[in-house]
């Protein structure tokens, strides 16, 4: 199970490209991410990122096309692989898991039970 | 906004495509554009360039970054090195001839470099000990007499330093030396003879001299007080303490030992024995024991004149300073006034060559030539090396092309390649060290005079330097054959195995050993000109009698008295007073007017009493040697030379008997003629000269000798001396002893050029030798199959030979030519008696080069045409 972990930010990328579907790729994950989850990251550490799911097998990607924007480079589109998803919905359960057995009382009232 | 489209930041871009993975490179930089001009549009260019700039920094992570082949090639770094240092010792003690050839090559010519470089270690160490040594001078003069051309003088009229203390500001000390304080110690029942200088009392704050014992702020202070050195009190009382004790020097008085000082270090300008205070001179002089000179304006060879400037001050002034006081303090006499200088302690040696030195000389020039000969026989042994090394290299190239194709990068190669030479090169120093050890001593003791400056050990500081001078050379001479061998592309190698021949490549070795056969024969054959100079001119005929004549130097002395005196010893048979010495060196001159045409001219004379004549048997032409003077009556009667006579334009020596000429202001007669005999160095022409009586000039007694014990006759002379003299020692020398000496230049001269000769040759042979052994090696095959095919052994030694025997001829014509043409026509015309370059010294030369030559190829030819063919054709 070792090499399986999914690390706080792989986690989020991961949803992230499967939030966007078919058109995740570096740019639009990058932009998406720091809308959404007010992080500045960098295209660096976003690529560490990435080449790590890859590695793991919970992302697979594609060439795209190549346009002017991009002075003439092509894209590279990533999806979630069935492992992928499967690690993320153990990755949930774990946290709900953990959730549940936490003591009512020490919750803050103001998100409820 | 601008309409204009943004670009990227260009360094930034190029440096990402630099170290980026090619992989992803594509998908990255496409990524870093499209949000570049995302950003442009929203933030404006500038920040966007400053993103883009920032998100490229932030690539570099592991992820991103490329493989640099650095990475791999440590992973197998020691047991590779290892093999380097294996197959290294292997290929060396394969071919060990070779091996030798070239260490011993590279170990002589580093061996010669140390030497020089010893030399020019110990010369510049001079006076380095003195802790005011940036700030210590002294002063220079040069007496200047009409046109009388002199020489300057490292001594000083004493007064000066006074003067210089009173009315130069920004001098912190001046301090006087007097030399010659000599004389027999006397102690208890012990007395040695020692020589040492008068100094000041402020002596220990310009020097840096160690004192053992005593003060040094007062040990010169009291008049009569003695510090004497280690070893002179060692010498003079071994066990006892003589701090305090009282020594008495006959005819100078009790001196009371103040201090015992360390001997001073052989690097230093003056040494001495014993220092006494200036005072005791002082005082000396008032009880004229000694010259009275230390208040004489006029005094240009007792005393020296030191001094330290303040910190932080530059002396400019000081030096017109020097120039106003040296015409006005001699206003009152005619014709005469002093140039006085400034010069640093530590430019004293190696410096300009001064009169009365107060100890050591060196002037620069003999450094900086035996320095560039030593550079040039280093280089030819540097350029030996690599030749040899390249050579190898050649054989080598299966080896190099295999581990090149199994993967080597170039800089492997290199490396193994460097540690071969470097084990080479070890070798090679540790080997021209031990030449070294053995060389120097025979070097100082060749080189008369040499000792002076070149100290016998060698103290740790100087073996660093060796080691690093040498490590230098060797990682020099290594670094271009390693570079070679890297360079050699794999599969040509492969290819051609053993087939190169060297001589149709590469012209540079060719002309390597061109240069080197050249500059051997050009040393030799000038080795062997100047030892023909110089046998000529010990059989020269200078044109006077030069046996059995004494000069004794008259050091102020009354000469009547003296010559009363030394008339009365039986082997004396002839005495005369001169001015100067026959035969050596320059000497006075004074002015001659022609009462014709006006003219004055400054002829070089010669003052003598009239008996010179005779008693150096120089032939008179014409007329009479001039009689007698009485010492009141004026200067009437003078002779000249030939020269003279035709200098002033009479036809012959009897038309000028009788003229009268102005001779230093006085209307004086030839009364003769003598023969142009060489009175100046045999080098010089011989220029006009007159002879005349004026015993103020006499500088010397010269008496002629008889009889066969010259032991008891210097002892008589030394007698007569003392019953007149009985401060200054005698001083005597021979003729015939001091005419050859003024040739000893030349000695130095022909051992030096001797010895140089020889090794260039050795390196240039040892060049030789290496590539004929390499040549008859590579082409094994050839001969082989020439031999199969029918070919005498004569006809393939002829065949291999070729090429080096053309070029040692074209060697030979160059050193010869280049030797002949720099010594026929620029050296010797110097010389005014001269020998020429004849065909012996040059053809001996050639001769012997060419033996060792053919010797070197012919053996080694010879080797490899008598081989069995089969062996050689077997070997593929």
């Amino acid at each position: 199970m070792k090499g399986t972990h999914l690390g706080e930010f792989q986690e989020i990328v991961l949803l992230t490209i499967m939030v966007l579907d078919e058109e995740a790729y570096g740019v639009s994950i990058k932009q998406e991410i720091n809308q959404k989850t007010n992080r500045n990251i960098s295209r660096g550490a976003l690529h560490t990122a990435l080449s790590r799911l890859e590695e793991k097998g919970f992302i697979k990607s594609k060439q795209g096309e190549a346009s002017p924007e991009r002075g003439g480079h092509p894209k590279r589109y990533y999806t979630v692989t069935n492992k992928g998803v499967e690690a993320l919905h153990e990755a949930r359960q774990l946290r709900e898991q953990l959730w549940s057995r936490i003591p009512k009382l020490k919750l803050h009232p103001a998100y409820g039970g | 906004m601008a309409d204009k489209p943004q670009r990227i930041p260009g360094f930034s871009n190029r440096l990402f495509k630099w170290f980026c993975k090619e992989s992803i490179y594509g998908e990255l930089q496409g990524d870093l554009e499209e949000e570049f001009y995302q950003n442009v549009e929203q933030y404006g260019p500038v920040k966007a360039r400053n993103i883009y700039r920032n998100e490229v920094f932030k690539m570099i992570r592991p992820s991103v970054v490329r493989r640099f082949k650095n990475q791999t090639t440590r992973q197998n770094s020691i047991p590779m090195y290892i093999n380097f240092f294996k197959v290294a010792f292997r290929s060396l003690s394969k071919n060990r001839l070779f091996t030798f050839i070239n260490i011993t090559g590279l170990a002589i010519g580093m061996s010669v470099a140390l030497l020089i470089v010893n030399l020019v270690y110990d010369v510049v160490q001079f006076d380095q000990f003195h802790e005011h040594k940036d700030r210590l001078y002294r002063i220079t003069s040069t007496p200047m007499q009409a046109d009388y051309r002199s020489n300057e003088g490292a001594t000083t009229p004493m007064p000066l330093a006074e003067k210089m203390m009173d009315e130069v500001p920004g001098i912190e000390t001046v301090s006087r030396i007097r030399r010659w304080f000599t004389g027999r110690l006397k102690l208890a029942d012990n007395s040695l003879f020692a020589e040492g200088i008068y100094a000041d009392a402020n002596f220990f704050d310009l020097f840096t001299f160690e004192l053992e014992q005593g003060n040094p702020s007062s040990a010169l202070t009291n008049p009569f007080s003695i510090i004497l050195t280690r070893s002179l009190a060692e010498k003079l009382s071994p066990d006892v303490d003589l701090m305090g004790k009282l020594i008495s020097i006959p005819d100078r008085g009790e001196f009371m030992v103040t201090g015992i000082m360390a001997d001073p270090p052989s690097h230093s300008h003056f040494k001495f024995e014993m220092i006494g205070s200036f005072s005791s001179a002082e005082a000396l002089e008032q009880q004229e024991r000694i010259a009275m000179v230390s208040d004489d304006w006029n005094d240009f060879s007792h005393g020296y004149v030191y001094y330290l400037v303040e910190e932080g001050q530059n002396l400019d002034y000081l030096q017109s300073w020097l120039d106003i006081q040296g015409t006005r303090l001699y206003e009152a006499q005619e014709h005469f006034y002093a140039k006085f200088a400034t010069q640093k302690v530590s430019q004293i040696v190696p410096g300009k060559n001064l009169n009365n030195q107060l100890g050591t000389e060196m002037p620069a020039l003999p450094i900086i030539v035996l320095g560039s000969v030593a550079l040039l026989i280093l280089l030819s042994a540097c350029f030996n090396y690599t030749n040899l090394s390249i050579a190898r290299a050649l054989r080598r190239s299966k080896e190099i092309g295999i581990r090149k194709v199994v993967g080597s990068s170039k800089g492997q190669i290199f490396s193994q390649f460097t540690i071969e030479t470097i084990i080479l090169t070890l070798v090679s120093v540790g080997f021209s060290i031990l030449i070294f050890l053995v060389i120097k001593p025979l070097f100082i003791s060749s080189i008369p005079r040499i000792d002076e400056v070149m100290q016998p050990e060698n103290p740790p500081m100087l073996i660093a330097t060796f080691l690093v001078f040498a490590m230098f050379i060797g990682f020099f001479a290594g670094i271009f054959p390693a570079l070679f061998f890297s360079k050699i592309k794999p599969l040509l190698a492969l290819r051609s195995q053993s087939s190169v021949k060297l001589f149709s490549q590469v012209n540079l070795r060719k002309v390597l050993i061109v240069v080197q056969f050249s500059i051997s024969i050009f040393f030799l054959i000038t080795m062997n000109v100047v030892l023909k100079q110089y046998r000529f001119t010990m059989a020269f005929d200078m044109g006077f009698r030069e046996e059995n004549l004494v000069n004794l130097e008259l050091q102020n002395n009354d000469q009547d008295r003296l010559m009363t005196e030394l008339e009365k010893i039986p082997e004396v048979n002839g005495l005369s007073a001169s001015s100067m010495i026959l035969g050596t060196g320059y000497n006075n001159r004074l002015m001659v007017k022609n009462p014709v045409t006006n003219d004055s001219i400054g002829t070089n004379f010669i003052s003598a009493s009239p008996m010179f004549i005779k008693l150096h048997e120089i032939p008179v032409v014409a007329g009479d040697i001039y009689v007698k003077r009485e010492s009141n009556e004026k200067l009437s009667s003078v002779m000249v030379n030939e020269a003279f006579v035709k200098f002033h334009g009479y036809e012959s020596s009897e038309a000028i008997l009788g003229e009268q000429f102005f001779v230093s202001g006085s209307l004086a007669t030839i009364t003769g003629v003598i023969k142009d005999i060489n009175y100046q160095y045999i080098e010089e022409a011989i220029h006009p000269l007159v002879l005349l009586e004026s015993p103020e000039n006499y500088r010397f007694i010269n008496l002629s000798i008889q009889g066969a014990d010259l032991i008891t006759t210097v002892n008589k002379i030394e007698e007569a001396w003392a019953a007149v003299d009985k401060e200054n020692d005698l001083a005597l020398s021979f003729l015939d002893e001091q005419l050859n000496e003024t040739s000893n230049f030349l000695i130095i001269f022909t051992r030096v050029f001797g010895f140089l000769g020889f090794i260039a040759a050795s390196i240039a042979c040892l060049g030789l030798l290496g590539m004929a052994v390499f040549n008859a090696e590579t082409r094994i095959k050839e001969i082989g199959i020439r031999k199969a095919v029918g070919a005498t052994v004569s006809h393939l030694i002829m065949i291999l030979s070729k090429s080096f025997i053309k070029l040692i001829v074209l060697a030979g014509i160059l050193g010869g030519a280049l030797a002949y043409l720099l010594l026929q026509k620029l050296v010797l015309p110097e010389i005014h008696h001269h020998v020429n370059v004849g065909l012996i010294e040059v053809l001996s030369a050639l001769f012997i080069l060419f033996s060792l030559a053919l010797l070197a190829v012919g053996s080694q030819t010879w080797k490899a045409a008598s081989q069995n063919p089969v062996d050689a054709l077997r070997y593929e």
